[in-house]
């Protein structure tokens, strides 16, 4: 599975690429909205996994801008604020899952995404 | 004693009845018709003084002579304008000699003490006769038999006492004294118009020692300095006069017999309920005619209107003068500053009810013509009060002013509790920020840390890394934990339930470290380990308080915590013996940002989440606490807990 790591906080994103890639998927990281689009448009992924608030953007306005390129790709939502917003946006196209950090266990999250690009 | 005694009018019922009315005062007195009705009536425990309407006849006499052995007196009225008939036979078991004229009545007091009579029944007795008298009786004369009672009437003492309570509380202007000897000497002495000073001599009593504390009231003066006449007692339309007489008696000087009749105004706004209760005791000896009797009765009677009326209302009124200081206020006013009523008149509004030595801040000027605005002042325990002010309009220039207030205690605290409800949530937002700022550093430590595990667990040769890890990871949950309490995550589905003894233990497990050196005693009720409880709000309830009591306690103490249940509840109870907390400190537990740690220790947190946490599991916390003796905190939960 190849996977887009897309967060302003480093070490997020660096502990989400080490997991993932000691599950065997090849990740690449962005830390911002720009470099999120940049990669989407010049390589193909399976599975963007996005951060809700970051300073240049939201992860819903990538999720749109994907949209509206037609780039089809999973979509897992990562985000720190409240139940409310996570509901809402658990309802919102395109989004496939919605996390809540900071996560309890970062392999579990990485096996429930394995497990949905199976089926 | 014979408490047996019946005062017996015999007469016509209309005028029973509106002397009854006039002087109210008559409960004491039966009426009978007719001597028929009272002697077929009589019951031989009674002894009966008997008012008769009626003349005595012959018969009427022989038959009272027959049936009723028991008969302490026979009064007649002066109707008949005669005594008792000299050949009258009743023997009496004591006679109470009763003479009316036109201008007299004459009571043995001394007498009737022999005979037993009551107080109330010789005052009901009196009135009676003085109402029955004819208009232009002025005076009541009470004479003391010396020949027949070797000491003074056994209420003497009371009367004198009440005299000179009513000497002291009404500040008689005016007083006249009637001094008679045996030999039928009268002189008298009316005081002068300066009202601060009463003068009048007691001569030859010796039972007036009551009377002495007043010394610096009374000025003794001899009998033989008076001279003026009796006749000026008082016919002043408003003025309220009271008169009184007494024969004093000597047991070393046969002429010392004397008659005192003292007469004062008291001031124009009528009696205070203790005057009215003393006048009554004093009924029987008004020297006055029942006209007058009934016209003070009709002022005692409205007088007493107004302050059922004003006492009746639950807000606090008061009259101030010029100098703030009580005139008159009423019972909720008592209760408001808690005193008793006679402890007001002359105290500062502002130093009763708001123990200030100057007046309140708010309170309206004393010219101001009156506000529909209140001003706000506080009374004790925290009490607030609105206060309307409303100058009196007396037409004299004293001013005089109503306080009426209205306690707004419950509306003042909804409105704290209000305020303090925005304070937490200003606190909880301004949490929520602090909070998601942390997570996102905190998201990397952990998920780092998991990563780390993760790469060398399989590595037999790292395992004391991945245990360093593992701490870690252990401790960024419990951040991640603290966070989401203090986020108000407390109802998210993952707060899984445990035992309340489970969560007991755990709380103290987390603990440890403060409470090394504590002695701890904990008694859970085997019950409880079947009642569960969502485990971190609990944990964080009593880690919260355990750190509170470790704190309070210092190096060593004893902190024990129990638990107990029964069908619905139960109760978490933690004590410790530490330095306790002062009421003050107390009200302020569960204000954000309190604290009584030292600076940059306490973060002042740690009971406002417990108060929240406590709330959202439907229980409620009560803390109890004395200052050197240590803190008692009760938590009470629903025994089925739901999250709200």
């Amino acid at each position: 599975m190849k996977v887009l790591v897309v967060d302003d906080e480093a070490s997020i994103s660096r502990a989400l690429k080490r997991a993932f890639t000691a599950c065997g998927h090849s990740v690449k990281t962005a830390a911002c909205g720009e470099e999120a689009k940049d990669h989407l448009l010049n390589s193909s992924f399976d599975l963007m996994m996005v951060d809700l608030i970051m300073p240049d953007c939201t992860g819903d306005q990538i999720v749109q801008w994907a949209t509206e390129q037609k780039i089809q790709i999973r979509v897992a939502m990562m985000t720190a604020y409240l139940d409310k917003q996570i509901d809402e946006l658990r309802h919102t196209h395109g989004i496939e899952k919605v996390y809540r950090k900071p996560f309890k266990d970062i392999f579990s999250i990485v096996a429930d995404l394995d497990q949905k690009s199976g089926t | 004693m014979n408490e047996s005694m019946e005062i017996s009018f015999v007469g016509d019922r209309a005028t029973y009845e509106s002397v009854q009315e006039k002087t109210q005062s008559f409960s004491a007195v039966t009426h009978y018709p007719n001597i028929n009705s009272l002697i077929s009536n009589y019951n031989s425990q009674y002894r009966v003084v008997i008012v008769s309407q009626e003349k005595l006849t012959r018969k009427a006499i022989r038959r009272i002579k027959e049936r009723m052995p028991n008969i302490a007196i026979v009064a007649l009225l002066n109707k008949q304008r005669s005594s008792i008939p000299s050949d009258l036979e009743i023997r009496p078991s004591a006679y109470i000699d009763l003479n009316l004229s036109n201008d007299a009545i004459q009571i043995n007091l001394a007498a009737a003490a022999k005979a037993s009579i009551r107080q109330s029944r010789l005052n009901s007795l009196t009135s009676f006769l003085f109402s029955q008298s004819s208009a232009t009786c002025e005076t009541l004369r009470i004479i003391s038999d010396a020949t027949k009672a070797a000491t003074l009437p056994a209420n003497f003492h009371d009367m004198t006492k009440s005299l000179a309570l009513l000497l002291q509380r009404i500040g008689a202007d005016k007083v006249s004294l009637v001094f008679t000897t045996e030999t039928g000497q009268t002189m008298c002495y009316e005081s002068n118009d300066d009202s601060s000073r009463i003068d009048f001599e007691i001569s030859g009593a010796r039972d007036i020692s009551a009377l002495d504390k007043f010394k610096d009231k009374l000025t003794l003066l001899h009998a033989n300095d008076c001279d003026s006449p009796i006749k000026t007692i008082s016919s002043t339309p408003w003025a309220h006069v009271l008169v009184f007489k007494y024969v004093l008696q000597s047991p070393n000087r046969s002429d010392s017999q004397t008659f005192y009749i003292l007469g004062y105004r008291s001031s124009l706004d009528g009696f205070t309920e203790q005057e009215v209760s003393i006048a009554e005791i004093m009924h029987p000896i008004f020297g006055l005619g029942l006209e007058k009797v009934g016209f003070i009765n009709y002022n005692l009677t409205a007088s007493r209107d107004w302050s059922n009326t004003f006492d009746s209302i639950s807000e606090p009124i008061s009259i101030i003068n010029k100098n703030y200081e009580i005139i008159r206020a009423n019972k909720a006013f008592a209760r408001a500053v808690g005193k008793r009523m006679l402890k007001l008149p002359g105290r500062k509004c502002y130093s009763l009810l708001s123990q200030r030595r100057s007046k309140c801040q708010h309170c309206l000027p004393l010219s101001h013509p009156g506000s529909s605005i209140p001003a706000q002042v506080s009374g004790r325990r925290n009490q607030k009060f609105y206060v309307w002010a409303y100058p009196i309009k007396t037409g004299s220039k004293d001013i005089q002013r109503i306080h009426f207030y209205r306690n707004i205690s419950v509306e003042h605290q909804l409105a704290t509790t209000l305020i303090r409800s925005e304070r937490m949530k200003a606190v909880g937002d301004l949490l929520t920020a602090i909070s998601h700022e942390i997570n996102n550093p905190l998201t990397g430590i952990l998920a780092t840390a998991q990563v780390l595990i993760n790469e060398h667990k399989s590595n037999s040769h790292s395992s004391e890394l991945v245990e360093d890890l593992s701490e870690i990871e252990s401790s960024a949950l419990r951040s991640l934990e603290i966070i989401e309490n203090l986020l108000g995550f407390g109802n998210n589905s993952d707060d899984s339930l445990c035992t309340v003894s489970e969560g007991i233990e755990s709380a103290i497990k987390f603990s440890k470290s403060s409470l090394r050196a504590v002695d701890l005693k904990l008694r859970v009720n085997p019950a409880l380990q079947s009642v569960t409880i969502p485990k971190s709000s609990f944990q964080q309830i009593l880690f919260n308080v355990i750190t509170n009591a470790s704190n309070a306690m210092g190096e060593k103490g004893c902190l024990e915590i129990s638990a107990e249940s029964d069908i619905k509840s139960f109760e978490v109870r933690l004590s410790d013996n530490g330095k306790g907390m002062t009421k003050e400190t107390l009200e302020q537990i569960f204000e954000p940002f309190f604290t009584q740690r030292n600076k940059g220790k306490g973060t002042g947190l740690g009971m406002v989440i417990v108060k929240d946490l406590v709330t959202r599991l439907n229980g409620s916390i009560k803390v109890d606490s004395s200052v050197g003796k240590g803190t008692t905190v009760r938590l009470k939960f629903p025994a089925a807990l739901e999250m709200s």
